[in-house]
């Protein structure tokens, strides 16, 4: 199919590519008094990992998104087995297995995974008969989401698992489920936190039970809701038992990151300064002082957004939020005009991940999320992340110019 | 793709009055696109107040966090302060050092460190690693004080994770020579001994303070030059050491415990009408670690004075008009009854009067004087020449010695007291009570320092000659320096007379305490030979002991003539303070022997005379002297001391008294300096008459030509009659008179960065 490049969506492709190439710059600044070599040389290895990017951006484009679309099942148990081998062959590091060595590349099926979950169901819910938020398309949708999930979550990659969920959310959404009902949904969660204070959680019960009269889900759901909220809120001790030390570190640093600023709260302290020395214009490129000279960890990847903090101070954070913003505003709008609903599924999907990623490690960094070891989309330091990104944006852009069909 | 429209109230949990999705309803696209950004927007939302309260409102909090983590002070190490001796010559100078230490950023950078320095060093693999423990992201030295070779294959080879850093080290330009006084530094240029730790705090200076970048891991970087606070250079000392005279006395203290077989040697010389120690020095040869010494024995460690000490017991006497000098005294033909013990003479006296009691070592004489005298007496008279206590000499580890003030005087415990026994006394309290006779009578604080310098060159704290007190009457001193000048010209140091100077002094030779305390040992002893030149118009005191010396082990013998030859090459080689003494005799001095592009003197004691040559010529240095007969038994400059390429070394063959020879060839002596050429010519005893100063031209008679014992060796030098001081680096000069003035401006310090 030839592709007609007037008619491709070059706001949402400059977009990406503005934010692709402040991450550069960023990254170069980050490690640009870093004792080793091949630190400093970390921005010209993201730059050939753009290229790539490209690459899979022109590839994706002359794909028809039909034959994604009939190729969503099998991506989705091609992921499922490399998932599973992942356990078997993997490459092990910071005791996360979450990487294939293939000689300098390491691939991560994760990222894979999310592909192959957003095609698989935009596939599901663009193929439902009916009123695709129907409990049982519901319950399918939430199957087929879990099975990879789980396994992402053994590796451990509990950032990767709560993308999914995202995912699944905003799908949701898209289908037509009402915010009430995504309350509902979401309600487990939050009865798992709510469950760490017993006032909170009778609380919790009181709001859900008034949620539960004003949506009248049916006394089957109401119950079923209502039960699951209770099992959720009583087995929390035993989950929380069951997380890694560093999980239980992350999330109690995040609630009390001055608990221990050397060890566990160190990174959220350290990116806060370094944002909050930022000030209104910053210290200006390569000016930083926090995140140059090593106070903060991960600067090329994770915390990224607090390089731009320090050296471009709250105006670069706003034009860096601002770019973001129109991004997914094109991508939300692609999502609307697609006549096809497998397209409008897949790119609504899509922005969604972006959003939830994006939401997550800029919270890190402003210390309003737990850390989680999620990159900046377009920004942090990562050959397969921006791959992933870029392959996002190519769908969106192939959804877009292809709207009108069906 | 179309699809009907359902009742979602009854089958699904959609928004009401909302078709399913992928509907085209215009209302319901609005709605979607608004609520998804109505999501983003609010989390942008929260982005947004979140930033503004980090970075505007909180900002300048944040930035003063930023700065307080990033900026630290750096110490900015002071210049240490040098030490001179008492002309301005270097002894203790600083010298750029470069170390490298080691700080791998990963493991993988720590293994390939290791291995790089296993290469540099020729150890086997892994050593260095596991020697330094070298870690990731940790800071170990791997070696302090590169060599300049390895310094630039280090920088060329720019191994990551491997730094150089530039230090201040310390260095002596004369090697071991004054080493015991001056002491050493550790690595980290702290003081460790003598007046290296004695006035570390002057030398130190103060520790500047620079505001420099830190990282996160406490490295620095970007250290402010304009430092906060400056550093302060340390003061520099002057010490009363003659640098010429401690290479002469410690030359000597070699080759005596050498020669007679003793089994260490120790000297003091001090200025006696001054109290300014000149030189210093103890040879010990089983000492392993000469260049890092630890104490210096003159000070720090006391010995039964015996004989010497009967100059105390004999200026009591005098002083208290017990018995004029002629008193004839019955010496008991060398074997006494004191109270219930025997005193022995070593030569059996019958008569003798108190002047030869001295002469001739009396024990049973000075006994009895003694006994007329009174111990409490004597005991007060001790404490008058500082016996008993510390000096307060500027040097730490000084010892008291002991004197037994508040004992049951009986006749024997006066007898050994007078005798110099049941004491301890340090060397440098032999030679201050010998310097205290010799300037007439008053006792001198002795000093090591002449003064301090500031950094700018100012001196401070110059310190004036110490007068203590009077320890005799003017009219008994006359008569005690008739005495010891009598025991070198007729008395038991004969041996100590000397053509080129007078000395007067007194020999002791003292059984040696048992570590028990329960007696003494039989047949050691320490031999000394306390004294002071010339003997009519004293300058110089001192002492030389030789602790043990086997098998001759009287001190008239044995530190008498060691005595002599550290006074003949001293007043040789200062004719400007002893003036023309048997000849005329001018002689450079100054500091030419340290010269950057210096060479170490290689050695050729034992060689014969042929091999010395050649092995000279190897080595750039010109071998000269009398090489003649039997096997090199002297040079000079000594072996390991620094001299200057193309120099010439003396040597000596033939023994100095020539054995009764009639005649001698007449040794080589064109090309030496003059200084070297009357050592020689004094060490094999040819009475020489030199003309000029600087190196020697020509020489009457000839080399190898038969002279006869007795004849004159007549050289000339380059210039004629003047008197030349050449300093390499003219830094600080003095005078020789004890009102000492800053001549020339320091040279600029180097600097630290």
């Amino acid at each position: 199919m030839s592709v007609s490049y007037y008619s491709l969506d070059w706001k949402l492709i400059l977009t990406a590519v503005a934010l692709t190439l402040i991450g550069v710059a960023l990254i170069s600044s980050a490690q640009y008094y870093s004792g080793s070599e091949a630190l400093r040389g970390y921005y010209l290895k993201q730059l050939l990992w753009f290229a790539i990017s490209a690459l899979v951006f022109a590839v994706v484009l002359h794909v028809p998104l039909r034959l994604f679309d009939a190729s969503a099942y099998l991506l989705y148990g091609i992921s499922l087995v490399l998932l599973i081998a992942i356990f078997f062959v993997g490459s092990t590091r910071l005791g996360a297995t979450r990487w294939f060595s293939l000689g300098p590349i390491n691939l991560s099926p994760s990222d894979i995974a999310k592909i192959a979950i957003l095609l698989s169901l935009a596939r599901y819910f663009a193929y439902i008969r009916g009123n695709p938020v129907a409990p049982k398309n519901l319950i399918g949708s939430l199957a087929l989401t879990l099975i990879p999930m789980a396994l992402v979550l053994k590796q451990p990659d509990l950032g990767t698992s709560l993308v999914f969920i995202a995912l699944l959310i905003g799908l949701w959404f898209w289908a037509g489920l009402s915010p009430g009902f995504l309350a509902l949904a979401l309600s487990p969660g939050i009865s798992m936190i709510a469950s760490a204070n017993i006032v909170a959680w009778v609380l919790f019960f009181v709001v859900l039970l008034a949620l539960i009269f004003y949506l009248r889900p049916g006394l089957f759901y109401g119950s079923t809701t209502v039960l699951v909220n209770l099992a959720c809120g009583m087995i929390t001790p035993f989950v929380w038992n069951g997380l890694q030390n560093y999980q239980k570190l992350r999330i109690l640093t995040f609630l009390d990151p001055g608990r221990d600023p050397r060890g566990a709260g160190y990174q959220i302290i350290q990116s806060r300064i370094s944002i909050g020395s930022g000030g209104l214009t910053g210290k200006g490129f390569l000016n930083s002082t926090q995140s140059r000279l090593e106070f903060l960890p991960e600067r090329h990847t994770d915390f990224i957004f607090s390089v731009l903090g320090e050296e471009f101070g709250f105006i670069g954070a706003m034009i860096v939020l601002g770019l973001f913003l129109y991004l997914l505003y094109r991508m939300v709008r692609i999502a609307l005009k697609c006549r096809s609903k497998f397209s409008s599924y897949l790119v609504f999907g899509a922005a969604t991940i972006i959003l939830f990623q994006t939401f997550i490690n800029i919270g890190m960094t402003i210390g309003i999320t737990p850390v989680t070891g999620l990159p900046l989309p377009f920004l942090s330091y990562g050959g397969t992340s921006l791959v992933f990104n870029w392959a996002l944006v190519a769908l969106a852009v192939s959804a877009g110019s292809t709207w009108r069909e069906y | 793709m179309n699809k009907s429209p359902r009742n979602d109230k009854q089958s699904g949990f959609s928004r009401r009055g909302r078709r399913s999705s992928g509907a085209r309803n215009m209302d319901s696209e609005r709605k979607r696109l608004a609520l998804s950004m109505a999501v983003i927007v609010l989390v942008w939302g929260v982005f947004v107040v979140r930033l503004w309260t980090i970075q505007i409102t909180n900002g300048e909090q944040y930035a003063k966090e930023a700065r307080r983590q990033s900026t630290g002070r750096v110490e900015i190490p002071a210049q240490r302060g040098v030490m001179y001796d008492r002309f301005g010559k270097e002894v203790a100078v600083n010298v750029i050092r470069y170390s490298v230490y080691v700080h791998p950023k990963s493991t993988k950078e720590a293994l390939s460190v290791g291995k790089y320095f296993d290469r540099l060093f020729k150890k086997k693999s892994g050593s260095t690693k596991k020697k330094h423990n070298i870690k990731s992201g940790k800071f170990s030295w791997v070696s302090r004080g590169l060599s300049d070779e390895n310094v630039r294959r280090i920088r060329d080879d720019a191994q990551p994770g491997v730094y150089i850093r530039k230090e201040q080290g310390r260095k002596y330009p004369f090697g071991i020579v004054g080493k015991q006084i001056i002491g050493f530094t550790d690595i980290d240029n702290n003081g460790i001994s003598g007046i290296e730790s004695r006035f570390d705090s002057t030398l130190r200076g103060a520790v500047g303070l620079a505001v420099g970048r830190k990282d996160g891991h406490s490295n620095y970087y970007q250290v402010d030059e304009k430092a906060q606070t400056p550093s302060i250079a340390g003061k520099s000392i002057a010490l009363t050491i003659d640098w010429d005279f401690q290479e002469i006395v410690e030359q000597e203290l070699r080759s005596a415990t050498e020669q007679y077989k003793a089994k260490s040697a120790i000297a003091v010389f001090l200025d006696c009408n001054t109290g300014e120690i000149l030189a210093t020095a103890h040879y010990d040869p089983t000492e392993k670690h000469p260049e890092r010494p630890v104490k210096l024995r003159s000070i720090t460690d006391s010995f039964e004075p015996g004989s010497i000490y009967k100059v105390i017991t004999a200026a009591a006497i005098l002083d208290e008009n017990i018995a004029p000098v002629d008193t004839v005294i019955d010496c008991e033909d060398g074997r006494w009854l004191c109270g219930r013990r025997y005193l022995n003479d070593d030569e059996e006296h019958g008569e003798m009067t108190f002047h030869d009691i001295i002469t001739f070592s009396s024990n049973i004489g000075v006994a009895k004087l003694a006994i007329a005298l009174g111990g409490e007496k004597l005991a007060s008279a001790s404490q008058r020449f500082g016996i008993g206590e510390k000096t307060m000499v500027e040097f730490p580890g000084e010892q008291s010695g002991k004197l037994h003030t508040d004992m049951k005087w009986s006749d024997y415990n006066v007898a050994a007291l007078s005798i110099g026994h049941s004491v301890a006394t340090t060397p440098l309290q032999m030679a201050l009570m010998m310097g205290a006779v010799a300037n007439g009578g008053t006792l001198y604080r002795p000093r090591l320092i002449r003064g301090v310098i500031g950094a700018n060159g100012e001196v401070r704290d110059f310190t004036e000659p110490e007068e203590l007190w009077r320890v005799m009457k003017p009219g008994s001193v006359a008569s005690l320096q008739a005495m010891l000048k009598n025991v070198v010209d007729s008395g038991t140091a004969q041996k100590v007379q000397s053509e080129i100077v007078s000395i007067a002094g007194k020999t002791g030779t003292a059984e040696v305490p048992r570590l028990d305390g329960k007696g003494y040992l039989k047949n050691k002893f320490n031999a000394s030979f306390a004294g002071y030149f010339p003997a009519d118009s004293p300058l110089v005191a001192g002492i030389v002991l030789l602790l043990q010396p086997e098998p001759i082990h009287y001190g008239g013998l044995t530190s008498g003539p060691t005595f002599r030859r550290i006074a003949e090459q001293y007043v040789l080689s200062n004719p400007a303070k002893f003036g023309p003494a048997s000849h005329r005799l001018t002689l450079e001095k100054g500091n030419s022997a340290y010269a950057k592009k210096s060479i170490k003197a290689p050695k050729f004691m034992g060689l014969t005379p042929q091999a010395a040559i050649n092995k000279g010529k190897g080595l750039q240095v010109a071998v000269k002297g009398d090489c003649y007969v039997g096997n090199v038994r002297w040079q000079y400059p000594a072996a390991g001391s620094p001299i200057e390429p193309g120099s010439v070394i003396a040597i000596q063959t033939q023994d100095p008294l020539l054995k009764g020879a009639k005649e001698f060839r007449a040794p080589d002596v064109i090309g030496m300096s003059a200084r070297q050429a009357s050592l020689l010519l004094t060490r094999l005893n040819v009475p020489f008459a030199l003309d000029g100063v600087g190196k020697i031209l020509s020489q009457k008679p000839a080399s190898g030509s038969i002279m006869r014992t007795g004849g004159i060796l007549t050289l000339r030098c380059q210039q004629a009659g003047k008197k030349t001081y050449s300093t390499l680096h003219p830094v600080v000069r003095f005078k020789e008179s004890h009102k000492w003035s800053f001549v020339a401006q320091r040279e600029s310090r180097l600097r630290l960065n």
